[in-house]
């Protein structure tokens, strides 16, 4: 009992001690020491990792001394917000523009975390006239093995490990190096039997790029198939159309280091892109994209350009690059799912209130004291 | 204080306003500068054109006896005579074999025998990587670029400048182009190369032939002085050079009658007809007829900013001259109201600036670096002009006319040759300019002014520690302009939030940007929980708040150095010594005063 009664009165006093501002005296200048390392480092490390270094970690590492990262740090002040908010908050008028400023950024850090924990960022490549009905990954890749164009078996790029076997339709398959960025050289002899695109080159790791969106991962495999003309050692690439395709018992075997995709239930449709320049000049003031939305039996037309997404079932398409393929315009869409979108709406509005109401009253009790 | 602004009246007179009487000719170019041009995207007054072209070349916007209009017609319209004006700012000209002059200005000409003299310098450098070029290097390519520039400009209209001594010019001959080719061939075919053997009419058959295929094939890409527009109708429209008119035969019945408008008018510059010009300036009227050009035109002719800047000068030395005068009431009374009217002078005046760039660019004025500066100079102006208004201190007066100094200096620093220039894609949006971009540098100038108060407020309880009410007074103003400082930093970074949102699918991406913005706010934050808990004394929030300055210009400038993130249209250069000089400056300074004021609290307090 008494043991109960002493956690109780520890919790209380806690609760006191996070409530009053003095946990912010700490945690603020640490949250602003993060923020000016994790901004500096992405400089040399890319805005990724840097991000995931010192914002998005629990513990982020000062050389070989472990310190709060940027979940924990803002971790523990929505604690000691949510406390305060709930059973601190003293409900006065005079009070009324902080309670309000405390509880918009409450908010704000639920949108967070939220947005944290549900949403998914990918894109899609869409030729002009043609119709996307998947969502690529940013980073993610995964090995497909396709049969008749469609895929029979997909590992994950990244669980991918040395000496790993499959056994596809009777083709025994064996990884022997996987590299996250790729770069090729002449063969040094250290692979036997070359095959297909490994007969001229082999594949050595080279560092990470700044931004992992632009790693050019790849791998190189054995192959052991009844037909031993076709066994040997092959090198898979992303984005590179040669693909080792090897004879199984029931049909021929397409091997592809592709970028993780999530179907769509709907398609989009690019009918015209169009880069519209300040007149006389090659600077770019528009970009827009002519779409298509195909539901079903449903299809609507819809321009989406800078600052102007399309949103559907959950799903925010943004204009964000393009490019020439083959004589053919090529958009790029940037696609979100974010539940916690709302939020930070929301959370504007009452902290803008929130801070107008603070400063009147402040104004107005200041004049009072004057009089 | 009808006195007063008789006085300000009398200093507006003073103001240096470039003049439109040009050496030479009697034909004044005011109004001919209105006409519109289309330059980097924008169109423009010729007079805009004729300053941000001046200035890449000679790095001012006027010269000695021309005002860059004047320039500029006796460019396209004398091109002979223009090619020894001196427009060309060449500081290593001594390195090039020519000798040093005053000012460091060197006509066509001279450019051109540095580009005849280096031509095998040039094509190695176009081969090369602009960034392994040395500064000198980089000096060459510069005045290349300059010479084929102004190459074009004079040679904008050759094809309706007369040619001979009967006015006429190449669209006269280019109807008979065919005719004189066929005649000098068959001369040439009779009589061979030697000039020695041809009479003196097929001397001139084959002078014109050949002078006719030579202004044809050096205007081959003359598109720079785009007068004309593609389609008359059309607002959003491409122009044409008169060159590309005639090459690329573009042109319409609407466009063939207006360049014989600019035929007359090369013709009247020619004779000097004062009349005739002026006629021919009136009927483009049925052309164009566009207050905007206009009142950019004298938006650029009045330079209100550089007004500004000397009102707010002055202010200031009325003020503190106002300090010395403790002794006699009356004169520091009326040096109080002089300072005070001259700063609610320069702020009427740097607003009207600002307004005029809104009517002219159609957007928000905080589009680019350089406009942001000027707004939030206006805001901390405005602010203290509010302040000293409403509490009769000259306190506001001195700190307003000192931030319009401070600020409006540094916005010289990064005004670019154009300061008017396009936006790119992701910026053009009036309505996120105008709500997150305004938030925010209205924001960074509460900031400005709690940093000024904070540094004024150490200064006084250094100096003056026994005057215990006004600087209580002092501490809560501080205090009030820390918390709206926290009200619009911290809604413009959750708008920009929400813009990135609608422009790139996510809220908050740890972008430098992004994170210079949420430093200031946690520092008002910090500096107001830490008030609050009694960690922080009052002086340690006056420090604080004194180092919003650093802050600032951290988030401001500082995170663009780092090339990093989506706000690539932020990314400046060559501030990384400025910035880090300002910062030292600013330790050394609240430092110092800090320090002072806590030796004197010591004494004062014993």
């Amino acid at each position: 009992m008494r043991f109960w009664q002493k956690s109780r009165h520890n919790i209380i006093e806690l609760s006191h001690y996070l409530a009053k501002p003095h946990l912010l005296f700490y945690a603020l200048p640490w949250l602003m020491v993060l923020l000016i390392l994790g901004t500096i480092a992405q400089k040399d490390l890319g805005v990724y990792v840097a991000t995931e270094k010192y914002f998005n970690s629990f513990i982020t590492w000062m050389g070989p001394i472990p310190t709060p990262g940027g979940l924990s740090t803002i971790g523990l002040i929505f604690i000691a917000l949510t406390i305060k908010f709930i059973f601190f908050s003293p409900w006065q008028w005079k009070k009324s523009g902080t309670i309000l400023t405390h509880l918009g950024v409450l908010l704000l850090l639920i949108g967070g975390i939220i947005t944290a924990l549900t949403s998914k960022e990918g894109f899609m490549i869409i030729p002009e006239g043609q119709e996307i009905n998947k969502i690529s990954d940013y980073r993610a890749r995964v090995l497909n093995f396709y049969q008749d164009e469609q895929i029979i078996k997909t590992v994950s790029f990244r669980d991918l490990k040395i000496d790993q076997v499959f056994e596809i339709d009777n083709i025994k398959i064996k990884i022997l190096m996987t590299c996250d960025n790729c770069d090729a050289q002449a063969p040094s002899g250290q692979y036997d039997n070359l095959q297909g695109l490994a007969v001229n080159m082999e594949l050595f790791s080279i560092p990470e790029e700044k931004n992992s969106e632009v790693n050019f991962s790849g791998l190189i495999l054995s192959a052991e198939t009844g037909k031993t003309a076709q066994n040997g050692t092959y090198i898979v690439m992303e984005d590179i159309p040669k693909n080792p395709i090897l004879k199984g018992d029931s049909g021929n075997i397409e091997i592809k280091l592709e970028r993780a995709k999530t179907p769509l239930v709907f398609g989009i449709h690019l009918k015209d892109f169009r880069k519209i320049d300040y007149p006389g000049t090659n600077k770019a003031r528009e970009f827009e994209s002519d779409l298509l939305v195909q539901d079903g039996d449903l299809e609507w037309p819809v321009t989406i350009s800078m600052n102007q997404p399309l949103r559907y079932k959950g799903y925010t398409f943004y204009q964000s690059s393009f490019d020439t393929r083959e004589d053919k315009e090529v958009t790029v869409l940037n696609v979100v799912e974010n539940k916690g979108r709302i939020f930070p709406y929301i959370s504007t509005l009452i902290i803008f209130a929130g801070l107008l109401l603070h400063s009147i009253i402040r104004l107005q009790s200041y004049k009072d004291k004057a009089i | 204080m009808k006195k007063i602004y008789f006085f300000i009246l009398i200093l507006l007179c003073f103001m240096p306003y470039p003049s439109h009487g040009s050496e030479g000719t009697k034909i004044n170019v005011g109004a001919w500068s209105s006409l519109p041009i289309l330059h980097e995207g924008r169109v423009k007054p010729l007079d805009s054109f004729a300053r941000v072209t001046l200035k890449s070349f000679a790095q001012t916007d006027s010269l000695r006896g021309l005002s860059a209009s004047e320039w500029l017609a006796l460019s396209v319209f004398d091109p002979a005579t223009a090619v020894y004006i001196p427009a060309f700012k060449i500081r290593d000209a001594e390195s090039y074999g020519l000798s040093k002059t005053k000012n460091r200005l060197y006509s066509y000409t001279d450019l051109g025998k540095i580009i005849r003299d280096n031509q095998d310098n040039i094509q190695k450098l176009i081969q090369i990587d602009e960034k392994e070029w040395a500064s000198s290097q980089f000096n060459l390519m510069s005045h290349y670029q300059h010479y084929i520039l102004y190459t074009q400009i004079l040679r904008s209209l050759t094809l309706i400048l007369p040619i001979n001594e009967e006015d006429h010019n190449f669209l006269d001959f280019k109807k008979r182009q065919k005719e004189l080719d066929q005649k000098t061939k068959s001369i040439i075919k009779n009589k061979g190369t030697d000039l020695e053997k041809y009479t003196d009419e097929e001397k001139e058959i084959a002078f014109l032939s050949y002078q006719i295929n030579v202004i044809e094939q050096s205007a081959n890409g003359n598109v720079l002085f785009r007068i004309i527009p593609e389609n008359w109708e059309q607002k959003q429209t491409n122009w044409l050079s008169p060159w590309d008119i005639i090459l690329s035969g573009k042109g319409s019945p609407k466009s063939a009658e207006y360049m014989k408008i600019w035929q007359q008018m090369a013709k009247t510059y020619h004779t000097d007809d004062v009349e005739q010009w002026s006629q021919t300036i009136e009927s483009t009227k049925t052309y164009f007829d566009n207050p905007k050009l206009r009142v950019e035109k004298y938006y650029n002719m009045l330079n209100l900013l550089h007004c500004a800047l000397i009102f707010y000068i002055f202010s200031f030395l009325f003020i503190v001259f106002s300090n010395l005068a403790n002794n006699k009431k009356r004169w520091r009374n009326n040096l109080e109201k002089i300072s005070f009217a001259l700063l609610i002078s320069g702020a009427i005046l740097q607003s009207i600036h600002i307004i005029l760039r809104i009517y002219i660019l159609e957007r928000p004025p905080v589009g680019t670096l350089y406009e942001s500066i000027l707004f939030v100079s206006l805001i901390c102006v405005l602010g203290f002009v509010y302040a000293a208004w409403k509490q009769k201190s000259k306190i506001g007066i001195l700190l307003g006319g000192l931030s319009g100094i401070l600020l409006l200096t540094t916005a010289q620093g990064f005004v670019s040759e154009d300061s008017m220039g396009t936006l790119v894609a992701v910026l053009n949006t009036n309505f996120w300019l105008g709500t997150h971009v305004l938030c925010i540098t209205i924001g960074y100038g509460t900031c400005l002014m709690a940093s000024l108060m904070a540094h004024y407020d150490l200064f006084m309880r250094w100096q003056h520690p026994e005057k215990g009410e006004a600087l209580n007074q002092s501490y809560q103003n501080l205090k009030t302009v820390v918390v709206l400082s926290l009200l619009f930093t911290t809604v413009g970074t959750i708008l920009g939030g929400i813009w990135a949102d609608q422009s790139w699918g996510r809220f908050w991406g740890w972008d430098p940007k992004e994170n210079g913005a949420l430093l200031i706010v946690l520092w008002l934050a910090w500096l107001l929980h830490s008030r609050v808990s009694q960690h922080l004394t009052k002086i340690g929030f006056i420090v604080g708040s004194a180092f919003l300055s650093v802050v600032v210009v951290l988030a401001w400038f500082g995170v663009n150095l780092l090339n990093v993130g989506l706000h690539s249209y932020g990314f400046i250069s060559g501030v990384a010594f400025a910035i880090a000089s300002f910062t030292i400056f600013e330790l050394a300074l609240i430092g110092g005063l800090w320090g002072l004021e806590n030796k004197k609290r010591t004494i004062y307090e014993n």
